[in-house]
């Protein structure tokens, strides 16, 4: 005896069971037919001998030449039986980075977080074992940016922080988990990993993880399950079969129940130079210090590596001078503001003319005198990425 | 799992009795049906030559394909005729476009149950937009093979086709 038998035709509850078995199985399944699903066909053959009536004879495996009666092939009834098997345990998986991009992050920077995604292309629900590796150094970045640079330092303490559901279902995650509980088919989870950055990390340094998940028993419980292997299959029982495609990293590489993906940090901590620069021009029209001299000053700022955020230039003015009412202008060589800086109004890109600023506190142009601080100038740059150059001129007068 | 089965049914049976017992002493027909389902492995021989083996349908997973092949054997000493052999696409399993083979026989195929057969060509479907449209073989639902003329006695034939699991 087979699957999917009902014994007698009038059974109402057993054909209704079935009709709900076909209902169910005309669903589309994006990750494959469920493991464990039943398969089976039964074929059925009319016939006559000689002209005379009609005989209906219904399949079974091994042949069957039973007469049907009632001519309604059913399996287990007039020696029919279906021809059947079961859907294997489809062990598959994938595993991504989050972005395409390098992670950047700043010397001495603890806790850097990078994502990856992994995604159940099987077609049952697995727990899957998760491993962050450092690669070795001269490992090429897999990544788009920056190009030339390969591995040349190891974070420290790289683990996996946290594990969120992107797509789907999973179990329960527990803080500091290194594995993924349950994860259904078709579902996809999103693995934070987390290293610390050594302090003295030289700029431009590149360090390549990877993420290794490997598949394992869903062990209905939040601990992580045991191994999967693959036996001998026959028709009737669920045997794991691998169908992973290679990773970045895998021990084996394609059908190991294993897949693994590539991120990296570079170093990248801002350098910021200022340099400041004075000219006096006498009543005379010369350069001697006295009074009623003027004294232009110029801030050349430049940003070499790196992204500042929220980048604020003050200076104080020196004693015995006085400051010369909306004398501040700003000249943009080279770079991108963002924020609305003091170079112009939201986003620009340099070069842009020198531009007057007013020295009223809190107004559009991001500058002002003795408004911020007390006789001092304030410019607000806002965020900058490198290469960033750009010089703040304003005057005095000697007392 | 057919263990199980045997027990079920060897419990029913039981719990069915006389009912069951009657329906089961069928009379023997003229025709043994035979029906058995394979996949095919690449076997690679010694000098390189790869060849393509069936084996019974134990290896399946979503995408496999399945190769469900039905005998057909008069075993009588006379000859059958008529004969006609309907096969539903299984569940959870696509048609594969071409497959059917049958030597000797009329091919039909349907897309509403088994209701009603046509030549590929003439099968249509309500789309998404509510027209009618081809249909394509993934939509088929059955398979009708019609052998022409008259099966000898103790000669056999073979229908089948392919299936992909979902």
């Amino acid at each position: 005896m087979r699957f999917l038998s009902c014994h007698t035709h009038t059974n109402r509850a057993c054909w209704l069971g079935l009709w709900v078995l076909l209902i169910a199985s005309q669903t589309s399944w994006a990750a494959g037919t469920p493991a464990g699903t039943v398969i089976s066909n039964l074929a059925k053959a009319s016939y006559d001998i000689g002209g005379g009536p009609q005989i209906v004879t219904c399949s079974s495996p091994a042949g069957n030449s039973a007469a049907d009666d009632d001519g309604v092939c059913v399996t287990g009834a007039f020696g029919a039986l279906n021809t059947d098997f079961r859907v294997d345990n489809k062990v598959d998986l994938l595993v991504t980075e989050g972005n395409t991009l390098v992670t950047t992050v700043v010397a001495g920077q603890t806790a850097a977080v990078t994502t990856f995604s992994v995604l159940n292309e099987g077609n049952t629900t697995q727990d899957f074992a998760l491993s962050v590796a450092n690669l070795a150094t001269g490992t090429a970045n897999p990544l788009a940016l920056p190009a030339a640079t390969n591995d040349n330092f190891d974070g420290t303490g790289c683990t996996v922080s946290n594990i969120v559901i992107a797509v789907g279902t999973m179990g329960t995650y527990t803080a500091l988990d290194q594995h993924i509980n349950a994860l259904q088919a078709d579902s996809s989870a999103t693995v934070t990993v987390t290293c610390n950055i050594p302090a003295a990390q030289a700029n431009g340094s590149l360090a390549i993880i990877s993420l290794t998940a490997t598949a394992r028993t869903d062990n209905a419980a939040n601990t992580l399950g045991g191994a999967v292997t693959e036996a001998v299959n026959t028709e009737d029982n669920v045997e794991v079969v691998f169908g992973d495609s290679a990773g970045s990293d895998d021990t084996t590489g394609v059908r190991d129940a294993e897949h693994s993906a590539r991120d990296a940090y570079y170093v990248q901590t801002a350098t910021l130079t200022v340099t400041k620069t004075a000219s006096v021009l006498d009543p005379q029209g010369g350069s001697v210090v006295m009074p009623t001299a003027v004294i232009t000053y110029q801030i050349a700022v430049s940003l070499g590596a790196g992204t500042a955020t929220g980048l604020v230039m003050t200076d104080p003015l020196p004693a015995n001078t006085t400051y010369l009412a909306n004398s501040i202008s700003i000249t943009c060589n080279a770079g991108t503001y963002a924020g609305g800086g003091a170079c112009g109004i939201g986003t620009i890109a340099a070069p842009q003319p020198a531009a007057a600023k007013t020295d009223t506190n809190l107004d559009a142009d991001f500058v002002d005198f003795n408004g911020t601080t007390a006789n001092t100038i304030t410019v607000l740059l806002g965020d900058v990425s490198a290469p960033v150059n750009f010089v703040i001129t304003f005057k005095a007068t000697i007392n | 799992m057919r263990i199980v089965n045997l027990l079920l049914t060897t419990t029913l049976f039981a719990l069915l009795g006389s009912l069951s017992s009657g329906a089961q002493a069928a009379d023997q027909g003229a025709i043994k049906l035979t029906s058995i389902a394979q996949t095919e492995v690449e076997v690679v021989a010694k000098g390189g030559k790869k060849t393509l083996k069936r084996t019974p349908a134990e290896k399946v997973v979503p995408g496999t394909e399945v190769i469900y092949t039905t005998t057909f054997e008069n075993i009588i000493d006379k000859p059958v005729g008529h004969i006609v052999i309907d096969n539903p696409i299984p569940n959870d399993s696509e048609y594969k476009a071409g497959s059917a083979f049958g030597k000797n026989c009329e091919i039909l195929f349907s897309v509403d149950g088994g209701k009603t057969f046509g030549h590929a060509e003439e099968l249509k479907v309500k789309g998404n937009d509510g027209k009618s449209r081809n249909a394509l073989p993934r939509e088929y639902t059955n398979i009708r093979w019609t052998y022409k003329g008259q099966l000898a006695a103790k000669k056999s034939g073979e229908v089948g086709f392919r299936a992909t699991v979902k």
